[in-house]
């Protein structure tokens, strides 16, 4: 699903082959997602592993910090509202895969400070 | 993260009305000591200890365990609970059950109530053991942790069905002549096999999760669910072995002695595992702070040290004293606060999550569910209570001494203490459930940094 002009823009690979749907308005809106027990959305926490922008439609690759966890439900469709809310975005398909599994390494620095580590102590 | 719910999750009122049984009966346990001090330095078979004892394992633990089996396994083997609707049986049963048996002891050991509530106790853990076979049966995978958590709800199916065999060999002599001495593996059973089984197998997950801890061995794991089979196996042995052995000298011990030494061998090579694990999911934590249930769970199981260190100096009463009042009410009362807390969460406020994108609908955060000052309460009251208990019964010189009065002083004061402790747990669970939650966390912003926690104005996460 990735086309040959994919960038990575907060940790997230996002491809975009139309120009009807504003992909930063889609990253936005998945930071609007909030996992309640950590208390971080999907992007600092590097859940999201890719977004693919077609027609109307966007497709979101992503994962969670663990197989089984209980509130994927909760968190996909909370992704599905709030990216089906975006102004031209007329479907969203979203993937959970864990293939590549989800690592600590992909939370972003402002998430590990929020989490409690110190940037110059623990790197 | 979590670990408890989710599309696999079983209908709120199914764990609530266990874990609402538990809390009241931690409350009852320490109060009921508060009014009877003399209980806490008794001898252990005295019906009345065992009145108190019954309330606490079967009404705390054995409860919370019930309820948090049937919300759990689905959830780690990533399936359905089979059938739901047998949890309101499992649930009359023990709970019936358990009040016969509490009921039979405090009035002087009645055979009769003894042996209809040991039979309608297990009749309740055999629909619960049923109930998660069929579970597993639906399972594409049974990991290390699934299997620890499997292997306590098999290891509780056979304590009450020994205690329901103990209590019916009181009417029938031939029963109890046919069982033998079962009494210390009905105990090892139920402490090690079903309670510590769990803790350590559910507490494996659920505080990695807690504390984004990842990359872990399961290592630590096996090696802790092998030392309690181990253990069990030895207190079988010691059960069942012929008489001529159990009371024969084998290089200047008995056949029980003996057995009882590999039983505490065990447990020390299980509780080198758990630390073991316990320390690496610590150590690999992405969350560097943790919160009042974590951090009590953790005082639960720091103090599993001390009790193994009296039980391998021979003060076996003495360690499940502190294992149970300590080590067990801790781990078990910070695990039900996260529990609870997530299972209201999911019951209020996930329904709300993406209705709202205008973000018009505040929704609060898991931590918000919580008030850390009642929970602060609850885990510095119920270790006060532990240690005080642990030394009064240190200084105590047994149960064959009559207590002072300055040592009966102390038990109150130590019920007193536990009392408090257990009535707050009542108190921020039912706050937990029922409350007005109101957003204190942070939440993140559209730039792609993340607010401090508790800033002006954060009102929590937005539908």
């Amino acid at each position: 699903m990735t086309d040959p002009v994919a960038t990575t823009r907060r940790g997230v690979l996002v491809s975009n082959d139309t120009a009807t749907v504003d992909s930063e308005a889609v990253l936005d809106g998945l930071q609007a997602v909030i996992d309640p027990e950590l208390g971080l959305d999907v992007i600092s926490l590097g859940l999201v592993y890719e977004v693919h922008l077609a027609g109307e439609t966007v497709a979101v690759t992503m994962t969670l910090t663990t197989p089984g966890c209980p509130l994927h439900g909760v968190i996909r469709h909370d992704v599905e509202q709030r990216l089906g809310a975006i102004p031209g975005v007329g479907g969203v398909d979203v993937q959970l895969v864990w293939d590549p599994p989800w690592t600590p390494d992909r939370i972003l620095p402002a998430g590990r400070e929020r989490l409690g580590w110190s940037p110059t102590r623990d790197g | 993260m979590g670990a408890m719910g989710g599309d696999n999750a079983v209908p709120f009122s199914l764990p609530a009305r266990f874990v609402a049984v538990g809390a009241l009966s931690l409350a009852a346990f320490w109060t009921g000591l508060a009014v009877r001090p003399d209980l806490l330095l008794g001898h252990p078979t005295l019906p009345g200890v065992l009145a108190v004892v019954h309330v606490f394992t079967l009404g705390f633990g054995a409860s919370v365990l019930i309820g948090a089996l049937h919300q759990l396994v689905p959830v780690l083997l990533i399936t359905r609970l089979r059938a739901p609707a047998w949890g309101a049986a499992t649930w009359a049963t023990t709970c019936t059950g358990s009040l016969a048996i509490v009921a039979g002891f405090a009035t002087g050991s009645r055979p009769a109530w003894l042996a209809t509530g040991g039979t309608l106790v297990l009749i309740g853990a055999t629909i619960l053991l049923v109930n998660l076979v069929a579970t597993v049966r639906r399972a594409r995978r049974v990991d290390a942790v699934a299997a620890t958590v499997l292997a306590s709800a098999a290891a509780l199916w056979g304590t009450v069905a020994l205690g329901a065999a103990i209590a019916l060999g009181r009417i029938f002599p031939w029963l109890a002549a046919t069982l033998g001495p079962v009494r210390p593996l009905h105990l090892t059973l139920g402490l090690i096999g079903a309670f510590v089984l769990a803790i350590a197998g559910a507490g494996h997950k659920l505080l990695s999760m807690f504390v984004l801890s990842h990359g872990l061995s399961e290592r630590p794991l096996r090696w802790l669910s092998g030392a309690v089979l181990a253990a069990v196996l030895l207190a079988a042995a010691a059960a069942w072995m012929p008489a001529s052995w159990r009371s024969g000298t084998f290089a200047g011990a008995t056949g029980t002695e003996w057995l009882a030494h590999g039983v505490t061998a065990a447990l020390g090579v299980a509780l080198a595992a758990l630390i073991v694990d316990v320390r690496a999911i610590l150590t690999r934590r992405m969350r560097k702070r943790t919160d009042v249930g974590v951090t009590t769970f953790l005082l639960g199981l720091l103090l599993f040290v001390p009790a193994w260190t009296l039980l391998a100096f021979g003060r076996t009463a003495d360690a499940i004293a502190l294992l149970l009042t300590g080590g067990l009410a801790l781990a078990i009362g910070g695990m039900m606060v996260k529990i609870v807390g997530f299972l209201a969460w999911q019951h209020r406020y996930a329904p709300l999550v993406g209705r709202d994108p205008s973000g018009a609908t505040t929704i609060p955060m898991l931590a918000d569910m919580t008030v850390p000052a009642l929970g602060w309460i609850t885990a510095g009251c119920l270790l006060g209570a532990s240690l005080v208990l642990a030394g009064v019964r240190l200084a105590h010189g047994g149960p064959a001494v009559p207590p002072p009065p300055e040592i009966l002083g102390l038990a109150r004061l130590a019920a007193i203490v536990g009392a408090i402790g257990g009535w707050s747990l009542v108190a921020h669970l039912t706050w937990i459930v029922a409350g007005r939650h109101r957003p204190r966390s942070a939440q993140t912003r559209a730039d792609g940094l993340v607010a401090p926690a508790a800033a002006p104005g954060v009102k929590g996460h937005r539908a």
